[in-house]
Formats: structure tokens, sequence, C-alpha cells
């Protein structure tokens, strides 16, 4: 036991160091992708929570995601702050949309809570397409400074992987602290049975409002951190298509499952970007990825036992050992 | 006062499509109690359909009506066949999602053969009737009489035919309408088929009054199931009337406080209709 977590450590550490050297190994384009899924993940985590320990289905996380992508622009770009307080504040700005969407769906659930969020989604888009005195409309918002360390820009993507490996780590170990939480088992019990629930005394309606900001602050923050990497926003980055991939990433990575929600994000990100070869059949296959990944995997891969994955590379490291003594 | 007349009629017409997209999602979701969001894709598929058709015949013709619909039954049993058989037991995501793979899969078939918006050829013989300063076309008249025959054929079906009684116990209680000897994978198919059929029919009788593009699916499939919550999604008549409160709400909005924010009409209204009586206007609470 104790020889299999030493193992487990070094496979961890191994993961550690490739991840602070994957700028010098990887080329432009791939590191480019894999910006984008540590972006993704902190958005689908978000959403994660929502739907597998709240059971709330939310086809409108593209509106988080681009209130705070539009915030953060234009809190920098108008008010001229630094990024350091646009970045928090429009986290705040999606958590306080969040309350907004929160409050009319707490008396709804199942079809209509997902028909609400749509309804939301579509509407936040129509503004930011519309309202141009403060959107810019369909000419989106262009020169979106990159951020600043002391002096140190970050306007390369091999600086920027930095910034985002940071906050997708982050995001990581809130949500895991989260889950393990009061606040996750109580959402818990809430999805699993919500009149018991209510029963001992958890208040239900606080902890569904609670996982609904939670999760619109992660996408917030998402689309802060997007905002100012590819530095021009327009409102489609964030339409309805948008939501259903980010749904789509966190019902593929399973119910309750952080690891399984980190591995669909990036298997589907690299997939989304590297179908792109296939031209026009590219969305056809991204079709048939959720349609077929529906019939032979309801449950997302997050029911793939990853433990058991692991311990099979540790029996593999210790039969070879093992081996190695015999002979 | 004619302008809001106008807005009426014409909302009548689109509101009237509107609705017949929406009985898909209806039909659908009262035998299975799942929602196939690749129903404004089928409407999409349809339209093009229409459009193949009409344009190699150059007139209007039963004949074409006949083999579209007979296409798109087709599609809709090649869909239960490949996909929504293996998985109308699952939850409700689960279909949600891969309806909407399929629904991908449709739009960029077609994106493949038609990439650009095209216009139908004139098959009704568009004709304007004024009526004092308001103009009537022809297309509006047939797309409400179609409508309306669809609507009485569909009732008539769930109420009257031993089939439309069979598929209306599946949805009370699946496993029991199972033991007392209903064929229950077939019900899906039929369920499929009638609510292709609709589809198609949205589709072609949009045709002549917009454009067809391969884009238009999933935003009228969105505002079709608005109006198929806003009428109550367990009611036939109901969705209708949603698609007609939907239609006529969109134009006058669209006429009186904001052509820029036509679009946003349907879901405000969708999102107030959801906080004061989710189960739609004509819904019983379940």
């Amino acid at each position: 036991m104790k020889k299999s977590k030493s193992t487990a450590n070094i496979i961890y550490a191994f993961i550690g160091v490739l991840l602070l050297i994957l700028p010098f190994l990887c080329g432009y384009y791939l590191l480019h992708v894999i910006i984008f899924a540590g972006i993704n993940l902190i958005v689908v985590l978000g959403l994660g929570l929502l739907l597998g320990f709240s059971g709330q289905v939310s086809i409108g996380h593209a509106a988080f995601y681009g209130i705070g992508a539009y915030a953060s622009a234009l809190l920098t770009l108008k008010l001229g702050l630094p990024f350091w307080i646009a970045l928090p504040l429009a986290g705040v700005i999606a958590g306080l949309a969040g309350i907004m969407l929160a409050i009319p769906s707490l008396k709804v659930s199942m079809l209509y809570l997902v028909m609400t969020t749509i309804g939301f989604a579509m509407i936040v888009w129509i503004v930011m397409f519309r309202w141009s005195g403060l959107t810019n409309g369909p000419n989106g918002i262009i020169g979106i400074p990159s951020p600043t360390i002391g002096g140190f820009v970050l306007d390369s993507p091999t600086k920027y992987y930095y910034l985002v490996l940071v906050f997708s780590l982050l995001a990581l170990w809130l949500m895991t602290r989260i889950v393990r939480s009061a606040i996750g088992l109580r959402l818990m019990a809430i999805f699993d049975q919500e009149e018991a629930a209510k029963s001992v005394g958890v208040n239900t309606t606080y902890f569904k409002v609670l996982a609904f900001v939670i999760s619109s602050i992660f996408a917030g923050i998402g689309g802060s951190l997007y905002a100012h990497y590819v530095t021009f926003i327009h409102p489609d980055n964030f339409n309805i298509w948008v939501s259903v991939i980010f749904l789509v990433m966190a019902v593929f990575g399973g119910q309750r499952s952080i690891p399984g929600i980190t591995t669909a994000v990036i298997i589907l990100t690299l997939a989304t970007e590297y179908f792109r070869v296939l031209g026009e059949y590219r969305m056809i296959g991204y079709g048939l990825l959720l349609a077929l990944g529906m019939i032979y995997f309801p449950e997302g891969i997050g029911t793939i036992k990853w433990s058991s994955i692991i311990n099979i590379i540790i029996r593999l490291f210790h039969s070879k050992t093992q081996n190695t003594l015999k002979t | 006062m004619e302008v809001l007349l106008q807005a009426l009629i014409g909302g009548l017409a689109v509101g009237a499509i509107y609705g017949l997209v929406a009985l898909g999602f209806t039909i659908i979701y009262r035998s299975l109690y799942v929602i196939n969001f690749a129903q404004g894709h089928v409407f999409m598929v349809g339209s093009f359909m229409g459009f193949v058709g009409f344009s190699l015949m150059r007139r209007f013709s039963v004949a074409v009506f006949i083999f579209v619909l007979i296409a798109a039954a087709m599609i809709a049993i090649v869909t239960v066949f490949l996909v929504y058989g293996k998985i109308h037991r699952a939850d409700h995501l689960t279909f949600a999602i891969a309806s909407i793979g399929v629904g991908i899969i449709m739009e960029n078939i077609v994106r493949m053969i038609c990439p650009d918006p095209r216009a139908y050829p004139d098959i009704f013989r568009e004709k304007v009737y004024s009526v004092g300063d308001i103009f009537i076309s022809t297309q509006y008249i047939w797309v409400l009489a179609i409508t309306l025959a669809l609507i009485t054929m569909l009732q008539l079906f769930f109420y009257k035919t031993k089939m439309g009684k069979a598929m209306r116990a599946v949805s009370e209680d699946r496993d029991m309408a199972s033991l007392l000897g209903i064929n229950v994978s077939y019900t899906v198919y039929i369920a499929f088929v009638i609510s292709s059929i609709v589809g198609t029919m949205g589709g072609i009788l949009i045709g002549p009054i917009y454009f067809f593009s391969f884009d238009m699916g999933f935003m009228t499939g969105l505002k079709a199931f608005s109006a198929a919550i806003i009428g109550g999604i367990m009611s036939v008549p109901g969705t209708l009337i949603g698609g007609i409160i939907l239609g006529v709400t969109e134009n006058l909005g669209g006429v009186y406080v904001s052509s820029e924010f036509k679009d946003a009409i349907a879901f405000a209204l969708l999102i107030l209709m959801l906080m004061v009586k989710p189960t739609g206007i004509f819904g019983k609470a379940k």
C-alpha cells in the first residue's frame, strides 16, 4: 500500500513537471489549444458543480462566460482598471447575474429549468449583439489589453499559459475543497433526496442559489481569462452553441467526478480544435461524438474507474520490478 | 391601426408555423417525456427538401408535398433506428444531448449541399388581397388553412384511432401499456414520424415567407419550444395557441417596442411564463 502510494506520488510529480515544461515541448498551435482547455476547465468545473452536485441543468453558461468576458474587457478598456482588479470584478458581476437567473429558476425544475437557462442565454446573447452603445454590438470589442505582472506583459501564449495553469489548478483545488466541504455534502443531499434534506434542516433554497452563484463566478472568471487572452471578443463567442459545448463537456465528464470532467474537457477541446482539419465534416464528427457518446457512455467517462486504471499502471510497474528481482 | 392589424396577420401566420414545429416537441414529450432538440433541424431539413422539390418541379404540385413528407418520415425512422430508439429510456439530459448531436449532423449535411440562403420559387402563386389598407398575402391563408387541417387530423388521430389511443396509453404508463400488449418501440417510431412530418410541413410553409438557410433550424426550434411551453407542452391545441401568441407578440414587439430586440421578446415571454405558470396556459399541474 505504501509502495503504491509512493508510485502515485511519482505519477503526480511527473504530471506536475510535464505541466511546467509543456510550453517548451509542444508547438504554438497545440499550446494555444491547451490554454483554451484550461479556460474551459474552469467554466466546466463550475457547471459540473451545478449539474452533478445540485442536479440543476444549465444550457446557459455561455451567458455567464460572456458576461465575465465583456465585463472584464469593458472595465479595462473604458475605466482603465488593471486586469487584476477587472478579473475578480468580472467574477462578481457574473455571480450577480447568476443570482438573477437562480431566483426565477427556483420555482422550476428539470425540463423547465433547462428552458429558463436557454432563454436567459439567448437574451444575454441578443443584448450583446444589439446594445451597440455598451458592447459595440456585432463589431465586437478589439484591443483588450494583455495582463501585466509588475512591468511584465503576458502577451504570448507561452507566458499566458502559466497564468491559465495557475488559475485552472486553483479552480481544481477550490472545487475539490467545495465538493468535500459541508456545502458539497448538503448539495448532494438535496440532489439525492430533496425532501429528506429539508426535513433535517438543510436550507435547500439557499444552497441551490449558492451552487448557481459559485458556478456562474467560475464561468465569469473563465470568460475574463478568455477575453484577455484572445484580446478580441464577439457576441458569437458566447452563443448558445458554446453553452451546449460546456454542458456536453460536463456531462461527458460524468456526474460528481472532477478527474472525469478534467479528462473530458481536455479530450473534447482537443477534438473540437483538431476536427478543424476535417473542414466541413468537422461539425458532423462532433455531432456523431455527442450522439454515439450518449448511447455508449450515458453516464460520462467519469464512471470509468480511474483509480483502477492507475492501479493497473502501478501493478505493471511493480510486476516489472518484481520480475527484475527474480531474474 | 393598419400597422397593428398588419402585424397581427403576419404574426398569426408565423405563429402558426411555430405552432407546427412546436407540435413535434409536444408529441415526443407527451409519449416519451424527453425533449428532441433536433426538431428545429427537422424543420430546416424539411424546408430544404421542399426547396429542392419545388425548384425541380417549378410549379405547385401535391406530389412534391407527398414526396417530401415521405422523405421526412424515412429520416425519422432512420434516426430512431440509429440513435433515439437506443436511448429513449435514458434520462432526459442524455436524450437531449444526443438529439443536439443529431441536429448538428443534419445541419452540417445540409450546409455541405447548400451553403447559401435561397428564396423559394413562387409556388403558391402569391396574390395579395387588400382589405382597406391591410394586405393579406395568399401565403398566409395557405399557412393557416394547412395548420388547422393538420391540427384537426392530429386531434382525431390521438382521440379516435386505435394507434393514437395506444400512444396516449404509452405516455400515461409505459410499463403498463407494454404489459397490456402495446408495442412500445413501435409507438416510438410513430411518435417520431409524426413529429418529423409536422416539423417538415412547417418548414415547407415557411419557405415562401422567408428564405431557406441551413442555420435557421436551431433558433426556430428554440422559439417553437418556447411556444410549446407557453401554451402547455402536454396539450395539442395549447401548443398551437402558444405558437400564435409567440408569433403575434414577437411581431407586435418588433413594430412597437424595438425591432432590434425582436428575437429577445420570445425568450423574455418564455421566462415570464415559466415564473408565473410553468405548465403553460393550457397545462394542468401534474
